[in-house]
């Protein structure tokens, strides 16, 4: 089993669902699991910052990709990190009722009910992953 | 300003790791408001993973940078693209400046304070970005 996990969001700008992500990433790390969960930045990862190559290379990754793209696992693989768990943020989305694509990328409250589902289903992976 | 065919990228970290990451994050998007038809948001997710169109995007307008901490990602992510930024934007500049105190803002939801130094960034951005089409303007007239 895992000790840690690692978010890796893909941090896009122009999608409801990247917006989305990143905050269900916030309230799972910080609310649903504390101190299991490590927040994986793309752009760090991207500029070889330490902490974040340690993440994907010791921890039970998991992209939340908000598009078909696969931005988050290609950066993810590409720094030699293994990738044990994609999640398809619009399809999780779909399956709780709510489709991102119409709304604004802008904000998303952490207390909005479609970051709270997701949340909930990252940390539902997460629990699995650290057994 | 006016409607104008030259665009110019905003290119903000938009991490996760820290409060600032929000910051730029969110200063992006009020200054693409504020300049619509002026600005595209570049995706720095997209381009750490060179996703064609983002980079053909990143190549295709003059940008701005929004870093937000000391490793300055969005600067490295141009770099890495073999391109120069028109303006960057540091935010341990524009705070050493104005001072604004962000204890106990949190990077999930800015509060006051960390709404202040959005707007603030963001209008830096904006001033930028005036600055980049003022500059093609008289340099092609």
């Amino acid at each position: 089993m895992a000790q840690f996990v690692c978010l890796q969001p893909c941090l896009g700008i122009n999608h409801a669902a990247a917006s989305i992500a990143r905050q269900a990433a916030y309230v799972a790390a910080e609310d649903m699991l504390p101190g299991q969960i490590h927040l994986g930045c793309a752009p760090a990862l991207n500029a070889h910052v330490q902490e974040d190559i340690d993440f994907i290379k010791t921890d039970f990754v998991i992209c939340l990709e908000a598009c078909d793209k696969g931005c988050a696992t290609t950066l993810v693989r590409r720094e030699g990190g293994k990738v044990h768990l994609i999640m398809s943020v619009p399809q999780v989305l779909k399956e709780e009722g709510f489709e991102a694509e119409a709304e604004s990328p802008v904000f998303f409250a952490p207390e909005h009910p479609a970051v709270r589902a997701l949340a909930r289903r990252i940390a539902d992976e997460c629990r699995k992953a650290l057994g | 300003m006016a409607d104008t065919a030259l665009k110019v990228g905003i290119l903000a970290c938009s991490g996760i790791g820290r409060l600032v990451s929000t910051v730029t994050r969110q200063a992006a998007y009020r200054a693409h408001e504020l300049r619509p038809n002026e600005t595209v948001l570049l995706s720095s997710g997209a381009l750490t993973a060179a996703e064609p169109e983002h980079v053909a995007l990143l190549h295709r307008y003059p940008f701005v940078v929004i870093d937000g901490c000391r490793p300055r990602c969005g600067s490295n992510i141009a770099r890495q693209h073999n391109r120069q930024p028109a303006a960057t934007i540091y935010l341990g500049d524009v705070l050493a400046e104005t001072k604004i105190p962000l204890a106990g803002e949190k990077r999930r939801a800015l509060g006051e304070q960390g709404n202040k130094f959005v707007q603030i960034v963001a209008q830096r951005i904006v001033e930028a970005v005036d600055r980049v089409i003022a500059d093609e303007i008289v340099s092609t007239l």
